[in-house]
């Protein structure tokens, strides 16, 4: 079984460990962001097969990252889900225009309940 | 008058009848003449001398006939003032006297004791008289002649008695005077040739009496034109061949005068007798006139009485028309009055709705303008003039943020006037200026209803620039608190679990039951943020409605089976009720699980072991009792009922307030926000649905919540509310 490559893109340090923990012990490769630039930049040299993208960050905030992402030649197609605390509507529409089909908000979920929607993401 | 005329007017005027008597008078003139020379012809040789007696009773008897003359005369003319009677009268009078004095010379008495040379006195009385005569007729015909071409001249009765009288004294003194020198010639022809010259004023006379003409329609005319012929007579034919005194010529002559006078009496008496004739008829013709006169009077007597009725009919009507009149100008007074005073309060009240610093538009039932006040047209940069009859929502739509109209049903005034109430926009609406910038409206439809019906509607709009602003900052401050509040909470959240699952290593008992109460505690400040984020939405009326076709019973289902671990964990019973044909509802998922969350939830943590829940779910008409309250219209009934602890009477009021719990709960489970029946009350609300409760304190509670039939409808939001935790 080929190992996913896994990129978090957090600000909160906590929880980026708490994540890459979780996702290395389910067999992942994890990468840390912790800001938008640098997630790009990952991104775009990495080629990560899935995306954790938090919204709220300093400088360069999520939502400009994914957009910046899609022009990417690879990054168009890249699989991208958000993981947030910040539940608004308009963001989630505007994460489905730059085809983001995941929204989730973070205390709604299970950190194994997560785990899982990432691996039937990646199925 | 020339001759021509005169024949023409004898011609002319004269009918048959009149041409008979004027023939017939005509001849009678003639005869006369005739008769006269006949005698003198027949008689020319005889030679017979009278006695004074005979010549003086025929000059008493022409006396006598003068006075009677003269008399009758001056009466008539006296009485109807034709001025020949007065010549008449006069001359005859003065006629009288000479005539008189003639019969007295030549009487017996007188004669036969004077001296023979006094014999002339007769002769000379005769020439006086007939002179006399002559000179006042041929005055009174020249008078005659004269008044008939112009206006008559007055006359004046002295003028004529002082001529006659002087005229008369004239005479007779000129005759005492004057004697012929030879009384008569005896043997020639013509005894008195100075008799001619009479004869002559004579034949004037009856030549201008003929000129006249009056002889043929006047009776009086005639005979004294007879008598001027037997006159001309006497002097001409009869005394002119008078050789002695007392001739047969000379009793001729007198017996002439005599005949002329009592022709001139005749003359008189007919005339007098036609003017009596006349004066008779005419009287006649008075009476009849009279009577007719009489009638008409009687007639227009009553005419006038019908008029007089009339006339006071119409003064009584015009008497009521004009207290009709006043009556109409007090109320026309009354009514100025109050078109006054209401003008006054439009003005007031147009004032107001100028000046209100909300926009107003008024339409018809068709939702075409009617009115716009100024602030509405300064909001909407257009004018009254250029919206006049359009239909609003058409020539200003409300439009979403992205530039989405409504629709004509979800349009406030359409629905506001079907449905005859008052309907409120909603957020997230914008007009747009004619320049293309638009900004976000709040407006409030409502129909203007007269005798229940719609006439009209009316919507108050106004530009919430400031509002939108200061929601929006506030939205995004509880979405940026709430989302900070968060990140601890999921970091606590992640961690215990991950010291659940053994990720740290095992852990000891204690050590799991310790990490337990952190995590508990941990979930319970989650749905506490989540339920306080819920409520800042639902209080800002950011949040969505965003309806498809959901079958509730799926819905409900996996609510119950969210909470299958905690009844089974509670060894509570769960009952299903659920209409097998319920049909499909237009709802917003998300708030259908909410609502059935806090229920199910509830009722499963404020029951004791071994309760009982029932869920049910079915529809019901308008009318029917629903858990003790009539259903207003058609809809899907959902209660949730439980065997729990229910709600203590005294604050069954307040339990659908904000944080709030009751305190027989409070004690006995710390695990609830107190937040979950505010959130499902308010959204009950805003999808038009009812929600309301029975409980007894240790019995149990059943809660009813009522959705539409119609479902709940589409609202325009920014944020929609979080359910409770998700799951993969």
């Amino acid at each position: 079984m080929k190992n996913h490559t896994i990129l978090i893109v957090e600000d909160e340090p906590a929880l980026v460990g708490a994540l890459k923990s979780k996702l290395q012990r389910a067999g992942f490769n994890v990468l840390t962001a912790s800001q938008g630039e640098e997630g790009l930049t990952m991104a775009k040299s990495h080629h990560p097969d899935l995306l954790l993208v938090d919204l709220l960050m300093p400088r360069m905030d999520g939502m400009t990252m994914i957009k910046k992402l899609r022009e990417d030649s690879w990054g168009k197609s890249a699989q991208i889900m958000i993981l947030t605390n910040f539940s608004d509507t308009e963001k989630a529409h505007e994460a489905k225009q730059f085809g983001v089909e995941q929204y989730l908000v973070k205390t709604d979920w299970k950190i194994e309940d997560v785990v899982t929607k990432i691996k039937e993401a990646l199925a | 008058m020339n001759y021509e005329n005169y024949v023409e007017k004898i011609v002319i005027e004269a009918t048959p009848q009149d041409r008979r008597k004027a023939w017939r008078r005509a001849t009678g003139l003639f005869v006369v003449l005739g008769v006269a020379a006949l005698l003198q012809a027949l008689t020319y040789r005889v030679k017979w001398i009278a006695p004074f007696q005979l010549s003086s009773l025929l000059s008493w008897q022409t006396t006598m006939y003068a006075a009677v003359i003269s008399t009758m005369a001056l009466t008539r003319y006296y009485s109807r003032r034709e001025s020949i009677f007065l010549f008449i009268g006069i001359t005859f009078f003065g006629v009288m006297f000479i005539v008189g004095y003639e019969s007295f010379v030549i009487s017996d008495f007188v004669v036969l004791r004077l001296p023979a040379s006094t014999a002339q006195l007769a002769v000379s009385s005769w020439t006086a008289s007939s002179s006399l005569l002559a000179i006042l007729l041929l005055v009174s015909l020249w008078y005659l002649l004269r008044s008939r071409k112009n206006a008559p001249f007055s006359l004046k009765p002295a003028y004529l008695y002082m001529l006659t009288a002087g005229l008369a004294a004239t005479i007779v003194v000129l005759t005492l005077v004057i004697r012929p020198p030879i009384p008569f010639y005896g043997q020639s022809l013509f005894g008195r040739p100075h008799e001619l010259v009479l004869a002559s004023l004579f034949l004037l006379l009856v030549l201008g009496y003929l000129y006249r003409g009056k002889w043929r329609s006047s009776s009086f005319d005639y005979w004294l034109t007879l008598s001027m012929v037997a006159l001309f007579a006497s002097h001409a034919l009869f005394m002119a061949f008078s050789r002695e005194l007392n001739d047969l010529e000379y009793v001729y002559a007198l017996s002439g005068r005599l005949i002329a006078f009592m022709l001139v009496l005749v003359g008189l008496l007919v005339s007098s007798y036609k003017l009596f004739k006349q004066s008779q008829s005419r009287q006649r013709q008075y009476a009849a006139l009279n009577v007719s006169l009489e009638r008409e009077q009687t007639k227009s007597k009553r005419t006038l009485e019908v008029i007089q009725s009339k006339d006071w009919e119409l003064g009584k009507n015009l008497e009521e028309l004009n207290i009709t009149k006043r009556a109409m100008l007090n109320v026309l007074e009354d009514f100025e009055a109050e078109k006054r005073k209401l003008t006054t309060e439009k003005a007031k009240d147009e004032a107001i709705i100028t000046s209100i610093g909300e926009g107003l538009v008024v339409t018809d039932v068709e939702r075409r303008v009617t009115f716009i006040n100024r602030a509405g047209e300064l909001m909407v940069g257009r004018t009254l003039a250029e919206l006049r009859g359009k239909v609003w929502p058409e020539v200003l739509p409300a439009v979403t943020e992205n530039g989405k109209p409504l629709t004509k049903t979800e349009s406030p005034l359409y629905r506001a006037i079907q449905t005859v109430s008052t309907v409120s926009g909603g957020r997230g609406l914008y007009y747009s200026r004619p320049d293309g910038t638009k900004f976000p409206v709040g407006q409030t439809a409502s129909s203007i209803v007269v005798n229940k019906k719609p006439i009209g509607g009316i919507v108050v709009f106004k530009d919430i620039t400031v509002e939108t602003e200061v929601d929006r900052a506030k939205t995004e401050f509880v979405s940026l608190a709430s989302h900070q509040l968060r990140t601890p909470l999921s970091t606590v959240s992640w961690y215990a679990e991950m010291l659940l699952s053994g990720d740290a290593g095992k852990l000891g008992r204690d050590q799991r039951q310790y990490v337990q109460e952190v995590y508990q505690a941990n979930r319970r400040m989650v749905e506490l943020v989540n339920a306080l984020l819920n409520v800042s939405r639902l209080e800002l009326g950011t949040f969505a409605v965003e309806p498809i076709t959901l079958d509730l019973v799926e819905q409900v289902k996996t609510v119950t089976g969210e909470l299958a671990h905690q009844i089974e964990g509670k060894k509570q019973k769960l009952v299903e009720r659920y209409d097998p044909d319920l049909p499909k509802i237009k709802a917003d998922p998300n708030l259908v699980r909410i609502i059935f969350q806090n229920l199910v939830s509830n009722a499963v943590k404020y029951t004791p072991d071994k309760g009982t829940i029932t869920v049910a779910i079915s529809t019901a008409k308008k009318g029917h009792d629903f858990g003790g309250k009539i259903l207003a219209k058609d809809s899907y009934i959902i209660e949730v009922k439980d065997t729990g602890f229910g709600i203590p009477r005294k604050q069954q009021h307040l339990i659908f307030t904000k944080l709030f719990r009751a305190d027989n709960v409070k004690e006995k489970d710390t695990d609830g926000t107190g937040l979950g029946l505010y959130i499902i009350k308010s959204i009950v609300d805003q999808v038009g649905g009812t929600i309301h409760f029975v409980s007894r304190e240790n019995k149990g509670t059943s809660f009813f919540v009522s959705i539409p039939l119609a479902g709940m409808p589409r609202r325009v939001g920014t944020k929609r509310l979080s359910a409770a935790r998700e799951h993969a």
